[in-house]
């Protein structure tokens, strides 16, 4: 069973939505308040956070931003429709993904669920392990070391390192990226690739040569360079 | 460096013009009296001189060169052909000759020891002191103008900035340490730009309130949609949806109400209404609902006061500021609702007081804002009710404030003029 934590001040849309995701075979519960957010969503409960971003005082960015501080759990952040400063903030904090307000239930559902999959591969052994240049991948484990260190990264991030390094020294076109590794296709003016790729390109640091680990192809997506 | 304008060249030569045709006039009246101040023209004389001799003969002109009192350096001499003095002082160097035919036809010469004034040495010439006159009044105007008129291109150029919507445009810094009227108009410039920048943020921030309000209940509505999908025995879900929709009318409402508000005073229309009789009005409806929480609302009100107001608008804001009481205040308490005139200003004030918890001391101002609301209040309204109700007061002329009661609970005053 996964569990989620609901993160919203609108008791009733909470409680509708409790309802909801358990029929769908998921354990939700909520609370109402940026301050509960963060001491749950870091108690280690649960699987996945939903989190809204107009909360009162705390705000929803503020929560991502403690969150992150000390947890990788995958975090879905819930905004405005048509709030674009929010949506880059917050994947830029490290969020795994967005859902617009309102939207259906239903798009809720599917995404919690391909953040699942990638969070929880049922299918691949542990054992597996790409290898390219000072990368090592664990995708069982969901594990990444880099330059021999542990490299922090969200699910979501690792998914699309994952992506990169299996074809590494080739371009993995955008649409490519987002099937496989966020799970939906791209959509007309989705930043969201490219917000989640400006992210890990900062954990890489830079190459000897002062070039970026993962180098964007105009017009047709990013590639990881092999060594 | 600005671009001299239009105004600056109006200025110019309205300046250049008023100093130089001063400086012209001076000068001349100072040429006219400079020759021989209190001395009659020589040039007089040797035309009178002149004029004697043929008509009237030697005799005559002897006469008035005697009665001439000229200045010690000049002298003026009548000889004959022969040239024998016969007039006048003895002119050994003239300047200045003529011949005149005598009354008795003989030849005569007039000398003078000066010339005419046309004829004399010329000093610094005329065109000297003109010039420099011009110049001079050219380079005060020039500078006049100027000063007067690049103050005014920065104010344009500040208020197109604003007309294109960038309020942070500031004048008065320009201006330096001058002070005139310009530069107070620098400044109100510069007010205006600030409050329309408030003003503006102000709009903003209100649009966004509005859209994520109006998003709550649609949010609520997509679940509940979502909760009937999964399974369409819900039926209870439907009331929901029903309940949403009410809720985002009720809101729609409301925002158009206040919309309507923020017009002026004379957008609405007055009718005489009875104010005390609309508070019972109201205070009968919130029995109602007070009731059902175990509370009391009573009303002491002073007989009448009847003012020009628009009865609908008050209704909508006494209603919300009592219902607001009644929802706050503790189960089994009383709302207290007091009208008495106000005398000294011939006003109404109305005291509305619920036993609740009162509101901090620094939301006292705020909760009069457009979704302002307390934290857990998420659900128990739109935060649009004590809006309203400022912006109605206001539109009449009142003043409302809320104050804490030492012995607990808020108290809104709404102070009314009589409006004849």
């Amino acid at each position: 069973m996964i569990s989620v934590l609901l993160v919203d001040d609108d008791q009733e849309l909470t409680g509708m939505l409790s309802q909801y995701l358990e029929r769908e075979g998921f354990e939700a519960t909520a609370v109402h308040t940026g301050e509960e957010g963060e001491v749950q969503a870091l108690s280690g409960r649960y699987s996945i956070v939903v989190l809204d971003v107009m909360l009162p005082r705390l705000s929803g960015i503020e929560v991502l931003r403690r969150i992150r501080a000390v947890s990788q759990v995958p975090v879905v952040l819930l905004t405005a429709r048509g709030d674009n400063i929010d949506k880059i903030t917050g994947l830029e904090l490290g969020a795994d993904d967005y859902v617009p307000k309102p939207s259906s239930p239903g798009e809720l559902v599917a995404r919690l669920r391909a953040i699942m999959r990638r969070v929880q591969p049922a299918d691949r052994s542990t054992s597996e392990v790409i290898r390219t240049g000072p990368l090592v991948l664990w995708p069982g484990k969901r594990q990444a070391l880099w330059q021999g260190r542990e490299l922090g990264v969200t699910s979501t991030e690792f998914s699309l390192l994952e992506e990169l390094a299996r074809c590494a020294g080739q371009v993995v076109s955008k649409q490519n990226l987002s099937l496989n590794a966020l799970g939906c296709p791209l959509t007309r003016y989705d930043r969201r690739i490219d917000v989640h790729i400006s992210s890990i390109r900062h954990k890489l640091g830079p190459r000897p040569d002062a070039k970026a680990w993962i180098q964007s192809v105009r017009g047709l997506g990013y590639l990881l360079i092999a060594e | 460096m600005m671009k001299p304008s239009r105004l600056f060249w109006k200025l110019f030569l309205a300046f250049w013009l008023a100093t130089s045709l001063t400086f012209l006039v001076g000068l001349g009246l100072l040429m006219m009296g400079s020759s021989r101040p209190g001395d009659p023209h020589l040039e007089t004389i040797l035309a009178a001189e002149g004029q004697l001799l043929r008509q009237f003969g030697v005799e005559s002109g002897r006469q008035l060169l005697a009665v001439w009192e000229h200045p010690a350096d000049q002298a003026v001499g009548v000889y004959d052909s022969t040239g024998q003095l016969l007039a006048g002082a003895p002119v050994a160097q003239p300047a200045y000759t003529r011949s005149v035919i005598g009354k008795d036809g003989a030849a005569l010469l007039l000398k003078s020891t000066h010339p005419l004034a046309q004829e004399r040495d010329k000093g610094p010439s005329p065109w000297t002191p003109l010039i420099i006159g011009t110049v001079m009044s050219a380079l005060f105007s020039g500078f006049m103008a100027f000063y007067l008129a690049w103050p005014l291109a920065y104010l344009r150029r500040a208020m197109s900035d604003v007309a294109q919507g960038r309020f942070e445009t500031r004048v008065k810094p320009i201006m330096g340490a001058r002070r005139d009227e310009i530069v107070d108009l620098a400044e109100d410039c510069d007010r205006m730009a600030n409050q329309l920048k408030l003003l503006v943020e102000a709009q903003q921030h209100l649009l966004h309130d509005i859209s994520h309000e109006l998003r709550s209940p649609l949010t609520r509505m997509q679940a509940a949609i979502g909760l009937l999908r999964q399974d369409p025995a819900r039926q209870e879900m439907v009331e929901r949806i029903d309940r949403e929709s009410v809720r985002m009318d009720t809101l729609i409402e409301a925002l158009l109400t206040l919309a309507r508000l923020q017009g002026r005073p004379e957008s609405i229309e007055r009718e005489p209404v009875d104010i005390v009789e609309l508070l019972s009005l109201i205070v009968e409806d919130a029995r109602f609902e007070a009731q059902m929480k175990g509370c009391q609302v009573s009303l002491q009100a002073c007989p009448g006061f009847v003012s020009r107001v628009s009865g609908e608008l008050l209704y909508r804001c006494f209603e919300n500021v009592i219902r607001n009481a009644v929802r706050h205040t503790r189960p089994n308490t009383t709302v207290m609702v007091v009208a008495q005139v106000n005398g000294g200003v011939d006003g109404l004030t109305v005291q509305i007081s619920d036993q609740g918890p009162g509101v901090e001391h620094s939301r006292l101002q705020s909760i009069f804002n457009p979704f302002e609301r307390g934290l857990n209040e998420a659900s128990a309204g739109f935060g649009l009710g004590l809006a309203i109700a400022s912006r109605a007061v206001e539109i009449h002329g009142g003043t409302i404030h809320a104050r804490n009661e030492p012995s607990g609970g808020l108290t809104v005053e709404i102070s009314l003029p009589r409006w004849a």
